[in-house]
């Protein structure tokens, strides 16, 4: 059994009286994949920054490599939202100060700027980049510098679906070369290339395993209408429905079968990585007021 | 892809350990990275060319006729106010900036010195604080000043005077930016304290009759000191009375470079204790 690339032990996070992390605990083994999946607000980013060692926890304990988070800082390329750029500067800019700055920072750059479209832009300011060529940017330049493990927080976020198809195949590209890939997300579709994934909500990791694991958990899939939307929640999992691919969608409630399909309500075969996102964050949520 | 990075299990690497070369490589990149954003800024482009300068070349021209000692020593202590209003104001707006947008959220998750970062910062605020009381000086000569020096041995003594000037005042900045960590405080609060230098002590000593504050004081605040120590050694044929500079006598002597040095001391203990513990969490180096 190798050394875990990441142990997480009972982290805690306060900002004065507010607890953002509570009792977090999370393994990731050397050359995996893992998708970290939450709305937005519950923590992700700071449970990045105390990984890549930026932050320091308030209690527990994180361990990179069989070492203390903060005791290294040349195992981890950190991807941080909108943080890494300096407006002022050019692409080029920016990218040259990155290379003077880390030590671990490959001329790989080149490859990503063709692959993720940017090199017709590599000149212009920063401040006059879209949201998505900011995000192209810091993935430049953090998937440049050559570490054993990446942090990536919310690498798709603003990016087009094409773009989001390249990030993809630039990690696990990464991965086939041994490294290990964290990756922060709300999006669904980011479930897509991990080998497992974890759902923070609460400040907790409330569960973690592999994609097929965690489908087989969700109970069955119920859709309907918008206008039978009150119909569908009267009987759903929580009372709770959600957006679904023109219509509406709910959890089964174990409780309340639906006895076969009526005209209005579909059970459907297989749920989506929408739905594993709206099960394992949303109805833990809900779980954790009732039981309080 | 090439794979680099050997397997984690059997690390090569040490703890990290940043070379001489390394280091040196960080000083240049944070230097390069600040003239580069005041290059591709207006706004700060021409607060370091033309507001000292200007500020200068007006006092010139409003003062037409006045004694040459009065030009000289009024450029000296123009030129240091606008080498502490680029220390406050650059140094400052580029750190508020990086903190504004948690940048040092990333710079503590990489293998970068604190001191490196500070060093690398201050090699730049000095040189674009050179940059504007050089223009300063030029400003007043073209008003009708003179400039000299007393002795050989000014060179170095205005070299460190100066240089010592621009440390303490990029320092005084530290510690507003880090509790404000935001860029518009850095941009028109923090400056702010240069003006207020400059005005309440009668144009950083150099007519001391404009300052509320009487006597050897003039001789000892850390805006005033270094002025009066450039005046005395850039201006060798002055008449220090016509042009107001004194009372108090200026500081010739060896124990107010002493002073000086001492501040200088202590902003770079200060400066590098705010670096390293608050804005990179204790690492060492």
């Amino acid at each position: 059994m190798s050394t875990p690339a990441i142990s997480i032990t009972d982290v805690r996070k306060d900002f004065g009286d507010e607890t953002v992390l509570d009792g977090v605990d999370v393994t990731v083994e050397q050359g995996e994949l893992l998708a970290v999946m939450g709305p937005n607000g519950v923590g992700k980013s700071v449970l990045f920054s105390c990984i890549a060692g930026a932050a320091q926890p308030s209690s527990g304990q994180i361990m990179i490599f069989d070492e203390q988070a903060r005791s290294r800082s040349d195992r981890t390329s950190f991807l941080l939202q909108d943080a890494l750029c300096v407006d002022r500067l050019t692409a080029r800019e920016n990218i040259r100060f990155y290379r003077q700055l880390h030590p671990q920072f490959t001329d790989d750059w080149r490859s990503y700027v063709d692959r993720l479209g940017l090199e017709d832009d590599l000149d212009k300011r920063v401040s006059d980049y879209s949201g998505g060529m900011v995000r192209k940017l810091e993935l430049t330049i953090a998937l440049s510098i050559d570490t054993p493990l990446y942090l990536l927080d919310e690498p798709t976020a603003a990016l087009d679906l094409p773009t989001i198809q390249t990030v993809h195949t630039l990690l696990r590209e990464k991965q086939d070369d041994g490294k290990t890939v964290v990756l922060s997300s709300h999006r669904p579709m980011d479930a897509d290339i991990a080998d497992r994934l974890a759902f923070v909500a609460d400040g907790r990791v409330v569960t973690t395993g592999s994609p097929r694991s965690l489908f087989d958990a969700v109970p069955p899939v119920l859709e309907t209408s918008v206008t039978n939307a009150d119909s569908l929640a009267a009987i759903a999992l929580d009372e709770m429905v959600f957006p679904g691919d023109g219509g509406v969608r709910a959890f089964e409630d174990p409780a309340r079968p639906l006895e076969g399909e009526t005209d209005t309500i579909r059970r459907l075969e297989q749920p989506t990585y929408t739905d594993l996102f709206n099960y394992y964050t949303t109805h833990h949520e809900r779980r954790e007021g009732t039981d309080d | 892809m090439a794979t680099k990075t050997p397997p984690v299990d059997a690390p090569t690497a040490d703890a990290p350990s940043i070379t001489p070369r390394g280091w040196l490589r960080q000083v240049r990149a944070f230097t390069e990275r600040s003239l580069r954003e005041v290059r591709n800024s207006w706004t700060m482009l021409l607060t370091v060319v033309a507001f000292p300068a200007g500020l200068q070349l007006f006092y010139g021209y409003q003062w037409d006729g006045a004694p040459e000692t009065l030009l000289a020593s009024t450029a000296i202590g123009t030129g240091v106010f606008g080498a502490m209003y680029i220390c406050l104001y650059i140094f400052g707006y580029q750190l508020a900036g990086d903190l504004e947008h948690q940048r040092y959220r990333a710079y503590r998750s990489m293998p970068v010195s604190p001191s490196a970062d500070l060093v690398g910062r201050m090699c730049s605020g000095l040189l674009l604080a050179t940059v504007a009381f050089i223009l300063t000086l030029a400003a007043g000569v073209l008003t009708g000043a003179t400039f000299g020096l007393q002795s050989m041995a000014s060179v170095p003594i205005v070299i460190g005077a100066f240089t010592l000037t621009c440390l303490i005042w990029m320092v005084f900045a530290l510690p507003f930016i880090v509790y404000a960590k935001n860029e518009r405080v850095a941009e028109y609060a923090v400056p702010l304290l240069a003006l207020f230098g400059y005005m309440f002590t009668g144009l950083n000593g150099t007519d001391t009759s404009f300052s509320p504050i009487d006597g050897e004081v003039l001789n000892y605040l850390p805006n005033t000191l270094p002025t009066r120590l450039l005046m005395y050694h850039l201006v060798p044929e002055a008449s220090w009375e016509e042009s107001g500079a004194v009372p108090p006598e200026l500081p010739t002597g060896i124990e107010f470079l002493a002073v000086l040095g001492g501040y200088g001391v202590v902003a770079l203990l200060v400066g590098t204790l705010i670096v390293t513990s608050v804005l990179y969490g204790g690492r060492s180096q």
